[in-house]
């Protein structure tokens, strides 16, 4: 890593943590200018964890989307871009900083621990199917979180109006938070389904197989599924509010197995990154 | 009975327990090695370190989740569930009224004050508006029903009707897929038939396995980057039964695609050319595919009878190919498969003994004590290719880009209902969108700029 690469990754994790202390200060109080604060410490975040990506770009000579490193700096940046698009639209969702921040937090922390020294791009990664699936990715991923916050706020408020506490003003409403998750729901499972699409005929020029059940696939795919379940909760059984919110929660459950999860288990995946850049291992199986 | 059933079969909850039946099988997928993706080492390796677990989970078929009982079961129970959702939501469509049920929930009311002939004015002025935006609009003396975007629904069938497509679409790939590997050394010419094939894993049911196409392979190209490789391009030849073969570049991502079958360029390695010479026999050059990778090189060995001479063991040339001279105790270079200044290290054994070992180069011969001798004559590279055939992918294809269509359908043309009528207090109007809320500056109420002033 440069140094202007290193600089800009701590700073952004400095003040995604920093971001983090006041987006829980703001639910703790109640208070908007703590979550106004979080936001503007995130979007700074936003500004230096960019820096990363494009000195990571500049010393591998190609856009990061190789290995686990540069997969988590980009799919991270794609979360807190639309999570801070969103709060900045409806100032009151900016508590959703709570869940987003601490797992960009983590997530980049990981991704640490699994930076390789610079890399070419070997054969296995040279596919217009693979920069389709990964860019589609991070846009579904980045979707499911943001609507993972705003369930954040949906509880918060139902908590608040449970307990007979004050519902600040500038929080949305119910129905206007759970209007909005449902697009964001629509528009992440779109992007799901061609992101599991792409991947699926990606997977069969490089491995042979469109679908092997492997865990990565599968809890995609189980993602893929749990926010139509979502969405047929919303419509067919007419939930809403905290009902809703908890089924958001626990979807986000799938997407960070998908990403994440697995990644921690020796051998469990076609989708441990950093095995699939040598000709030789482009698909062998049980290596 | 029977609409119960249907009823039990269409629930979400039911869906939602075998989202949730996929999410067990997925943790077995995970914690238990798979007979489907593990090799048998790994699977021998379980089951010596748990051999009691193991028998458990071979006895119980979840050593193959996603390829034996459970994943049927569920697989079946879903497509029966999506097409009985499907067919009621079909039936409900068919058999609804034209105009469309009021919206359930008045969610707003505006009641100003207004003349008796105000309210015709007011339904007339409200339905013509609609009209001119696209809506359909039916009324009568107190009340006006309008709806648009109904085509919505057809987006919602073509996503289920897309899970169907793709549960037929796997099932189908069990019966006709075909998967085997294929050697091919720099120069060879094959054709695909059973007699090519290194392995055949998977044979279809239904369909032909072999195609009699020719397939050669001219030579290897890499290209490194800082000891990594970033271009391996096999330079074949492949054409159809009877026909001229034609050139085409294959490389990793990039399969070779003819009659039907796709090879894959998985493995690479070499090959030594040499010729074994001993009285009585004609010395012809061959070539050997070295079948081991090692850290300093390719290895292998053969027996060859034509140097047993007069002893009753049969000879056996071990070999081992450098692409450059490798010292000793040296791994190989990262650009490992540049063959530029390439070297043979040859022992001969005969009855256990070696009766002669070194290292040639290009042209140089190892002359055994009793007469006889290898010569080396070059290194080349050899290929091994997936071999794949799965007709069926492009249901599972098209069913994918079902699903994305239906979404981006309903999605966009959301079914719109609204309600204008005469209360008790004034008027009252009530709309309805699905899936989206009704709020949104498509709504009719937005349209109609429903307000004091207006009313």
């Amino acid at each position: 890593m440069s140094a202007i690469e290193i600089g800009s990754f701590w700073a952004t994790c400095a003040l995604y943590a920093v971001g983090t202390v006041f987006a829980f200060t703001a639910v703790a109080s109640g208070r908007d200018v703590w979550a106004l604060r979080a936001l503007v410490l995130a979007s700074a975040g936003l500004v230096t964890q960019s820096v990363t990506i494009i000195g990571r770009w500049i010393s591998v000579r190609h856009f990061p989307y190789i290995g686990t490193y540069e997969n988590v700096l980009v799919g991270s940046w794609a979360i807190v871009a639309l999570f801070i698009v969103l709060a900045w639209r409806w100032r009151g969702l900016g508590m959703g900083g709570v869940l987003v921040l601490p797992v960009c937090l983590l997530t980049l922390g990981y991704g640490l621990t699994q930076a390789a020294a610079r890399s070419a791009v070997t054969p296995a990664y040279q596919s217009g199917w693979l920069i389709v699936h990964v860019t589609f990715a991070w846009i579904t991923y980045s979707a499911y979180t943001s609507v993972a916050a705003l369930a954040i706020a949906q509880l918060w408020r139902d908590r608040a109006q449970r307990t007979g506490r004050e519902v600040p003003a500038w929080l949305p409403t119910s129905s206007r938070i759970d209007d909005l998750s449902m697009r964001l729901v629509a528009f992440g499972f779109l992007n799901n389904g061609v992101m599991i699409a792409s991947g699926s005929i990606w997977a069969y020029r490089l491995w042979g197989a469109f679908w092997r059940w492997d865990p990565v696939e599968t809890w995609s795919l189980l993602t893929w599924l749990a926010y139509g379940l979502y969405m047929h909760a919303r419509l067919t059984l007419g939930w809403r509010g905290r009902r809703l919110a908890w089924v958001a929660l626990a979807a986000l459950f799938g997407v960070m197995m998908a990403f994440w999860g697995v990644q921690l288990l020796p051998n469990a995946s076609f989708h441990i990154f950093q095995n699939i850049g040598d000709i030789n291992s482009g698909g062998r199986m049980g290596q | 009975m029977r609409s119960r059933g249907l009823k039990w079969l269409a629930s979400p909850k039911l869906a939602g327990g075998l989202i949730a039946a996929l999410i067990v099988l997925n943790l077995l997928n995970v914690v238990l090695p798979q007979r489907t993706y593990q090799s048998a080492q790994v699977m021998a390796e379980f089951a010596r370190r748990y051999p009691q677990i193991a028998s458990a989970t071979s006895l119980l078929g979840l050593d193959r989740v996603f390829s034996g009982w459970p994943i049927l079961v569920v697989s079946v129970l879903l497509l029966a569930s999506v097409l009985a959702c499907t067919i009621r939501r079909l039936a409900r469509h068919r058999s609804a009224s034209k105009r469309p049920a009021s919206p359930r929930a008045f969610r707003r009311t505006e009641t100003p004050s207004s003349t008796q002939s105000g309210q015709v004015d007011m339904l007339e002025w409200a339905g013509s508006t609609l009209q001119a935006r696209g809506w359909s609009v039916e009324s009568t003396q107190n009340e006006l029903a309008a709806w648009r975007g109904g085509s919505g629904f057809w987006g919602s069938m073509l996503l289920h009707v897309s899970l169907v497509v793709l549960i037929i679409g796997g099932a189908a790939s069990v019966f006709t897929s075909f998967s085997g590997t294929l050697a091919l050394t720099e120069g060879q010419t094959v054709i695909d038939d059973e007699s090519a094939y290194e392995t055949v894993d998977r044979m279809p049911q239904y369909g032909a396995p072999f195609t009699g196409a020719t397939l050669g392979l001219d030579r290897m190209e890499f290209r490194y980057e800082r000891g990594e490789i970033v271009s391996g391009v096999a330079r074949m030849q492949a054409g159809l039964s009877g026909a001229i073969p034609k050139q085409v570049d294959v490389r990793v991502n990039y399969p070779l695609q003819i009659a039907g079958k796709s090879y894959l360029l998985r493995d690479t390695g070499y090959a030594a050319t040499i010729v074994v010479e001993s009285s009585g026999t004609v010395p012809v050059p061959s070539t050997v595919a070295l079948a081991r990778k090692t850290p300093y090189g390719w290895a292998d060995q053969i027996e060859s009878g034509a140097l047993s001479g007069s002893s009753t063991d049969s000879a056996t040339i071990e070999m081992t190919a450098t692409p450059v001279p490798v010292p000793a105790g040296q791994v190989l270079p990262p650009e490992k498969y540049l063959i530029q200044d390439p070297r043979l290290e040859v022992a001969v054994r005969r009855g256990g003994r070696i009766v002669w070992q070194g290292v040639l180069a290009p042209g140089q011969k190892a002359i055994l004590p009793d007469g006889g001798g290898v010569a080396f004559l070059g290194l080349s590279l050899w290929n091994i290719y997936l071999v794949r055939s799965d007709p069926a992918r492009w249901i599972i294809y098209l069913g994918f880009w079902m699903s994305i269509v239906g979404a981006l359908w309903r999605f966009a043309i959301p079914e719109r209902r609204f309600v204008l009528r005469r209360g008790v207090a004034g008027w009252e109007y009530a709309e309805s969108a699905r899936p989206w809320g009704a709020h949104g500056p498509g709504s009719a109420a937005t349209t109609l700029q429903l307000d004091e002033e207006t009313l």
